[in-house]
């Protein structure tokens, strides 16, 4: 029924930065700090920029071809046997990312929150209400996103703002670190976050204006990106990068060390709005693993697929026995995930070109 | 609209989801917990501490050995506690509105485990405002305390830890008529010395952000206790490498708090001015300058305060004219006496080799050549604080003088 519609430029943009703020909020300025001490803000504009302009490549692949999805237009492009298998790859790896964010909506959780409820359940939680809607279609999947945007960034800033009062210069110099970092691999880890809105591309057929997607994607990735160097920022500022070293959710620390003074306690609002962040990202992920085999498999519905997947996600999840593991494979799918989700649309992107000068070239 | 058959299952789904999402696992009533409100942590003579409790270990842990510690802990007792400023809760009925505990152990768990076995409701430290750590505490080193305390979820990074030149505990006894609560006495006492300009905000959050600095030493506030009931500010408790090696003086916070150009000002200065008598001003806004450079590979640092004072008192007036006239005479005199005990400061914390003001840190930001050549760690910089070299200048400005002129 709501197939018919279509999706807006500004509801795409909104998409991006909803499904990108999430996850990577909490510990974002530990790993910054760890890489590059003071530098920690300017790595994290580089992290930011390296993983928009993959994004790009995707939003220019996708709109010029404009009639199909990626998993369709994958196998016109190398071939059905090699977009299956690199299809099949992104399913997986989307998949292993839902259960690695689940799991760090656990830990967190029972950590600051509820003590005492088991982690299992806390998880389940979320899952069932990820699962439940993915089962709706791509058009209402995007609304789910648009709506929630506000509840995201709105209070975020305000929280940031807050905090900016107690920023010390000092903390946030030298630019570029006391020490030389290994920026490029720690750049890689954190563009990787910015991959967490890839189910874009499954959309891209539906908007009304396809050719458009490319400066959509751009707002989003910005939006969501200035939001993320902007919590670096304020937290790196305030602690210093030794102390955000340290600390295991150092935005969380921010949030409750913001609150002195206007009223105890915001670190409450934050993370409500953590929860819907996290809920949006995990959702983008889930449902582009269920829409992609929707296609990949060539079914009629997804939505079998969307309980389908739930075991497998709640199963990664539960793989890590403690934080420590848990973040070594985050930091782990990070980096080889970025590898796959922008070499392969790079690649995609090569054998178009050479496709449609062929195609010229026969004219 | 959903179809009639599948109402059992929507049915079912409703059931299942109204307990878990009402999210009533963690429910605890109030009444239930026993909130912490303040804690004192003193030293223990291991004659002195009788049995152990043995509530977290069978034998004494050989690394920990004459390392017990004293806890006391104010619990606040439910509907005792006075919540606003008409009831007339607690007194009455007699006795405090909280309950004193007092516990050894080898560690803070390891008291607080032993605490939990003499009461019955779980222990919570949600509303943990204060804690107070006796001298010797501070002297022996803070890591283990602070080790706890950050890694435990319910501290929040806005509770003030304080030092006391006496034992701790007896600053959990103080209850002066203003207050009803011990705890909250000595908490508003703090927090309103921050908010006169007497104290720098340096909650519990900043000590420890200090603390992992490398170009920064952390301080506490230090206070003691006056006439049994009265809690004194007594300065700033400076440490080196986590242990309190020393004590500022009460004007030397002010001092502190010039030469980081903290407002707002708070401090008054009381000082001779030839010709005109002792004079006393009192300085309502601070603005400090600091300008970090090398000078002969030492580190070298220029600094400029502005403060703005009025005149609050002239003692032995020996001369009658109008003060207006003298205002240039004596805002030079002050000035240099100023910026004299100023440089006092500075030159104590140097033979402390503890730099609470974070000097290094500006030179880390500013001079990073310098700095990652040759600092590698905190004693690095403390070694390297101790040979540093200041400049200092005060510009005071007298902006009023009170309702009488001369």
């Amino acid at each position: 029924m709501s197939d018919t519609l279509s999706i807006s430029s500004i509801r795409m943009a909104a998409l991006v930065t909803s499904a990108n703020v999430g996850i990577g909020v909490l510990t974002l300025p530990r790993f910054a700090a760890v890489g590059a001490e003071s530098g920690a803000p300017l790595l994290t504009a580089a992290g930011i920029l390296c993983g928009t302009m993959s994004l790009l490549l995707l939003a220019y692949l996708c709109s010029r071809h404009p009639g199909e999805n990626l998993i369709f237009f994958s196998e016109k492009l190398v071939g059905a046997p090699v977009a299956r298998v690199m299809n099949g790859l992104l399913i997986l790896y989307f998949l292993l990312v839902s259960g690695i964010s689940l799991r760090q909506f656990g830990e967190v959780v029972v950590l600051v929150l509820l003590q005492k409820t088991p982690m299992q359940i806390v998880e389940c939680m979320l899952l069932l209400v990820v699962a439940l809607s993915a089962r709706r279609d791509l058009i209402k999947f995007s609304f789910v996103h648009s709506f929630y945007l506000p509840f995201i960034l709105l209070p975020g800033l305000f929280i940031v703002l807050i905090a900016t009062r107690s920023i010390d210069p000092n903390n946030l110099l030298p630019l570029i670190g006391n020490h030389r970092g290994d920026w490029p691999n720690e750049s890689v880890k954190i563009a990787s976050l910015s991959q967490m809105s890839f189910v874009f591309c499954l959309l891209v057929p539906l908007m009304k204006f396809p050719k458009r997607a490319a400066s959509s994607v751009a707002i989003g990735a910005a939006v969501g990106g200035s939001l993320y160097l902007l919590v670096v920022l304020t937290t790196v500022g305030m602690f210093g990068a030794e102390e955000t070293k340290i600390l295991t959710y150092p935005t969380l620390e921010t949030a409750r060390s913001a609150s002195m003074g206007v009223g105890q306690r915001l670190d409450a609002l934050f993370l409500i709005i953590w929860v819907i962040s996290i809920y949006t990202t995990i959702y983008a992920t889930y449902y582009f693993s269920v829409h992609a085999s929707r296609d990949l498999f060539r079914l009629e519905d997804h939505r079998m697929l969307a309980s389908f997947y739930m075991p497998a996600v709640y199963a990664v999840s539960m793989i890590p026995p403690n934080i420590h593991v848990l973040y070594s494979l985050w930091d782990l799918s990070g980096r080889y995930g970025f590898l796959l989700t922008a070499a392969y649309p790079l690649l995609l992107l090569v054998m178009s070109f050479i496709r449609s000068g062929r195609r010229r070239a026969h004219a | 609209m959903p179809s009639w058959r599948r109402m059992p299952a929507l049915a079912l789904a409703a059931a299942i989801a109204l307990p878990l999402l009402s999210g009533c696992w963690d429910r605890q009533e109030l009444e239930d917990r026993a909130l912490i409100l303040g804690m004192a942590i003193d030293e223990v003579n291991e004659a002195a501490a009788g049995d152990h409790e043995h509530t977290t270990h069978l034998h004494e842990p050989k690394s920990l050995r004459n390392h017990r510690i004293l806890v006391t802990a104010q619990i606040a007792i439910p509907g005792r506690v006075p919540l606003g400023p008409g009831e007339s809760g607690g007194g009455k009925q007699g006795g405090l509105p909280v309950w004193v505990v007092k516990v050894t152990g080898y560690s803070i768990d390891d008291a607080l485990n032993n605490l939990q076995q003499e009461i019955a409701n779980p222990r919570s430290l949600i509303h943990l405002r204060i804690i107070v750590v006796s001298e010797k505490i501070a002297r022996r080193g803070m890591e283990d305390i602070n080790d706890y305390f950050r890694r435990n979820s319910e501290v929040r990074r806005s509770t003030w830890i304080v030092v006391s030149d006496i034992e701790a505990n007896k600053l959990m006894n103080v209850a002066p008529p203003l207050e009803r609560v011990p705890t909250l006495y000595l908490l508003s006492m703090i927090e309103k010395s921050v908010e006169m300009g007497k104290f720098p905000p340096q909650y519990s959050g900043n000590f420890w952000s200090a603390e992992s600095r490398l170009g920064q030493d952390e301080f506490l506030p230090y206070v003691s206790i006056r006439q049994k009931e009265n809690i004194l500010l007594k300065g700033m408790a400076l440490f080196r490498g986590g242990k309190m090696v020393g004590h500022s003086e009460p004007i030397e916070i002010g001092s502190y708090m010039a030469i980081k150009g903290l407002n707002p000002g708070g401090y008054s200065i009381l000082g001779d001015v030839p010709g005109i008598g002792a004079i006393m001003l009192k300085s309502n806004r601070r603005i400090a300058q600091t300008k970090v450079s090398i000078r002969n590979g030492k580190p070298h640092a220029h600094i400029v305060v502005h403060l703005d004072t009025s005149i609050e008192e002239k003692i032995d007036g020996e001369s009658e004219r109008y003060t207006a006239e003298d205002f240039d005479l004596i805002r030079n005199h002050m000035g240099k006496e100023v910026s004299y005990f100023l440089l006092e400061f500075i030159r104590k914390t140097q033979r402390y080799r503890s730099d609470p003001f974070g000097f290094g840190e500006m030179f880390r930001a500013r001079e990073p050549a310098y700095w990652n050549s040759v600092i590698k760690s905190k004693e690095d910089w403390e070694r390297e604080y101790a040979g540093m070299t200041f400049e200092l200048e005060c510009k005071v400005a007298i902006r009023r003088e009170g309702l009488k002129l001369n």
